[in-house]
């Protein structure tokens, strides 16, 4: 089967749409912190962070071009600990799909249509995301072309609405409080970082795999940006407190400014790009897990298990939270900060310990093939 | 699939949006709604319930207006209360008395009587920020007089009061800064953060006499309700409330009257157009000075001297800047003594400007900031500047 292939722009697309649509979500970086107004200051670190993760998974990655994660880990550590350590990604891959489709559900109850269940939510959510999935990496790519530019348009016309209306008074006092609340408040938003392991799935798609980490970069870069300035925003127009209590602080700072007597209520600018980010994020997750299941599973094809994963993804939607109380406490930074890690480092601590191994040893065939 | 059956099929799917985009649980149809414009909440005298009144569209009325029928003299909107043991309580109580579903959605205008703001806004906030309809960008007022009165208010020249009250609040803030600005996002804002307490617009409820023809508006929005830790301890009146925008810098046209520098018996009435200000703290020991400094840019609007003649050799620019400068001045005074001497509650957030500025010295001032307050050294300085004399050069003179 010839492999499909995503442009590296499109793959920068697809991180960056994944990254930027969580701090128009809930904003973690303000909300499950104690930072308050130097939460600006925590998204430097979460640059920093991410940076990190991503010479972690895509270095390692780009190192081997043409195998997904589950190849690569049969290849670095063998057959059934590779199969253990895939697991794994592929958990984080379903878990973190199911609680970003029902925190996005959760906010059209609370806001918008109260009385709706919630698994019609849900599962209409992840209905569509398995359509794109089941048309490939291909499509998924082509339309996050499409929709980062929609995304872009709007994410600048929120933010510039909340500018005009913002008080950046509201900012000081700067770092007043030392700098552990700062640190405390980048690691849920780092731990969210483990959304990351998808590009360890699409790099044997890419159409320049080498290039991967620097794309990656500039996705991050970019959603950094938007986590920067989402946040300095928010916190000039509602207040330090206020955007720390709030749910959804993006959706109530744009519903409670007032551009002119005849445009108001924008919010629904941030609650649709948060749907289009989402749906491009669901869309990615469902892809790589079904293909990454298919191929530990050692089918042929990945789309034979989309539908039945994705009654599991819906499933767990509904299961893994009772209610909101519990999202919240999942997404406190003593729950988040060490689950997300784990997520990251369990598997790429062993990868990264077979790669040195294997390149100590000098039994790489590809490494033998660099030296000369 | 041939190219027909597709398209045969996509025309089918997309005609399919139409029934379901109506939505489905959630479906409301703007006729099942009331939709709210203005909220009145009070206490109930019996029980000491919350009472809550609302005024809402009459969409009857607006119909007929647009079919171009003859005005029944009918009120283009309704009013309606209800009691309840907590707000939302006595809002779902309002649905006994209404045919269609309350809608808050819409809700410009809250307006809280006097007596409950004296007892504390504090049980009415929850409600306001918790709930999905009532938004941020609702702008609370403490009613001075009867609270039913100034719900039924009707207008001349409106035909909603709850919009006319919005509009009034607007036009009286931008021509008079007479009034303050506040919202519930910036309510919630300051009484969330420490060392500044807020302020809501007062409404007065005017007396009309019915037999008489009618040229007062029957409500009017002037001055101001100062709080104390969410309760209200007293009202400013619109000079001290001018000074407090002038601080806080959000002042727009206020007009400033005084004697002409060529006769003083005669006045000179300037406009403010343009204006800034800008607050600094400074700690020493246990004196507290505040820098308070305004530029206050005006045009002549109206002089009833003949002899003002503005040339840049006479004097007489540089005395109507001082006589301005000190105008303004008198104006931020008074808001000053009155928060400071009378009322005890920092409303500029002089605590919150050191906090925000000098945050160290701010732990030691912050538990006993309320005695600290009244004794606070602050210096005014005012810059007037009278730039423009409108378009004539000089008075006119009667030969």
């Amino acid at each position: 089967m010839k492999t499909e292939k995503i442009a590296n722009r499109q793959f920068s697309f697809i991180l960056f749409i994944m990254r930027a649509t969580i701090p128009l979500a809930t904003l973690p970086i303000l909300t499950a912190s104690n930072a308050r107004q130097d939460a600006w200051a925590s998204a430097l670190l979460i640059f920093v962070g991410t940076a990190l993760t991503i010479f972690l998974i895509v270095g390692l990655g780009a190192r081997f071009p043409g195998k997904d994660v589950v190849e690569m880990s049969w290849h670095l550590l063998g057959k059934i600990p590779g199969n253990i350590i895939s697991l794994v990604i592929l958990w984080s891959f379903l878990h973190m799909a199911s609680l970003q489709v029902r925190i996005y559900a959760e906010m059209i109850i609370v806001g918008f249509l109260p009385e709706t269940p919630i698994i019609f939510l849900t599962a209409s959510m992840i209905l569509v995301a398995m359509t794109a999935a089941f048309s490939g990496v291909e499509v998924i790519g082509r339309m996050s072309d499409l929709i980062f530019f929609f995304l872009l348009v709007m994410i600048v016309f929120s933010l510039g609405t909340l500018f005009f209306e913002a008080d950046f008074m509201n900012l000081q006092p700067v770092l007043s409080r030392g700098f552990e609340p700062v640190l405390v408040g980048s690691v849920v938003p780092l731990g969210m970082g483990s959304l990351l392991l998808v590009a360890a799935m699409l790099i044997p798609h890419l159409n320049n795999p080498e290039r991967a980490v620097n794309s990656a970069l500039w996705a991050m870069g970019g959603a950094v940006l938007v986590i920067i300035s989402t946040v300095l925003l928010v916190v000039a127009t509602l207040g330090p407190e206020e955007g720390a209590r709030v749910v959804f602080p993006f959706v109530k700072a744009i519903g409670g400014i007032r551009i002119s007597e005849f445009l108001e209520r924008v919010e629904i600018l941030a609650v649709f790009s948060w749907g289009l980010g989402l749906f491009v994020g669901l869309s990615t997750f469902v892809y790589c897990g079904a293909k990454g299941a298919a191929r530990v599973f050692g089918l042929e094809d990945y789309r034979h298990i989309l539908l039945p994963m994705g009654v599991i993804w819906v499933v767990l939607s509904i299961h893994d939270f009772e209610n909101v109380f519990e999202i919240r406490s999942l997404l406190a930074p003593e729950v988040m900060g060490p689950y997300g890690f784990f997520l990251i480092f369990f598997p790429y601590l062993f990868l990264w310990g077979g790669y040195l191994i294997r390149r100590i040893e000098g039994a790489d065939h590809q490494e033998k093939e660099e030296k000369r | 699939m041939g190219l027909f059956q597709k398209s045969v099929l996509l025309i089918m799917v997309l005609l399919l949006f139409f029934f379901v985009n109506t939505g489905c649980w959630n479906r409301v149809e703007p006729e099942e709604l009331t939709l709210v414009l203005m909220m009145g909440f009070e206490r109930e005298e019996e029980k000491g319930d919350m009472k809550v009144t609302v005024q809402a569209a009459n969409p009857m009325q607006r119909v007929g207006e647009e079919e171009g029928g003859s005005n029944s003299g009918e009120k283009s909107f309704w009013v309606v209360s209800a009691a309840g043991p907590t707000l939302h309580a006595a809002l779902k109580n309002l649905n006994k008395k209404s045919t269609r579903e309350i809608n808050l959605t819409h809700v410009q205008t809250l307006l809280i009587s006097e007596e409950m703001a004296r007892e504390g806004i504090e049980p009415l906030l929850d409600f306001l920020q918790r709930g999905r309809e009532p938004r941020f960008i609702i702008q609370p007022m403490v009613v001075e007089g009867d609270l039913a009165r100034a719900m039924e208010g009707e207008y001349e020249a409106e035909d909603i009061g709850a919009r006319a009250l919005a509009r009034q609040h607007q036009v009286v803030l931008k021509e008079l800064a007479a009034t303050v600005d506040y919202p519930l996002r910036i309510v919630f804002n300051r009484l969330s953060q420490p060392g500044c307490e807020i302020l809501f617009p007062r409404v007065k409820v005017m007396e009309i006499e019915e037999d008489e023809m009618s040229r007062e508006s029957p409500l009017e929005v002037e001055g101001a309700a100062a709080f104390h830790k969410g309760q209200m301890v007293g009202w400013l009146n619109d000079q001290e409330t001018r000074g407090y925008n002038w601080v806080i810098n959000d002042i727009n046209r206020p007009v400033y009257i005084f004697e002409s520098p060529a006769s003083p018996d005669k006045e000179v009435t300037v406009e403010i157009f343009q204006s800034s200000s800008s607050l600094e703290a400074r700690v020493q020991g246990e004196e507290i000075f505040i820098k308070v400094s305004v530029i206050a840019e005006g045009r002549i609007q109206e002089t009833t001297s003949p002899e003002e003649r503005l040339t840049g050799e006479t004097g007489t620019a540089d005395a109507l800047n001082r006589r301005l400068a000190q105008a303004v001045r008198n104006d931020i005074q008074a808001a000053l003594e009155k928060t400071q001497q009378d009322l005890k509650t920092d409303i500029f957030g002089f605590g919150n400007l050191i906090y925000r500025t000098l945050p160290r010295e701010w732990g030691g001032l912050e538990d006993r900031w309320e005695d600290i307050y009244p004794e606070i050294q602050v210096e005014v300085e005012v810059k007037g500047d009278v730039r423009r004399s409108g378009l004539v050069k000089d008075p006119l003179e009667i030969r």
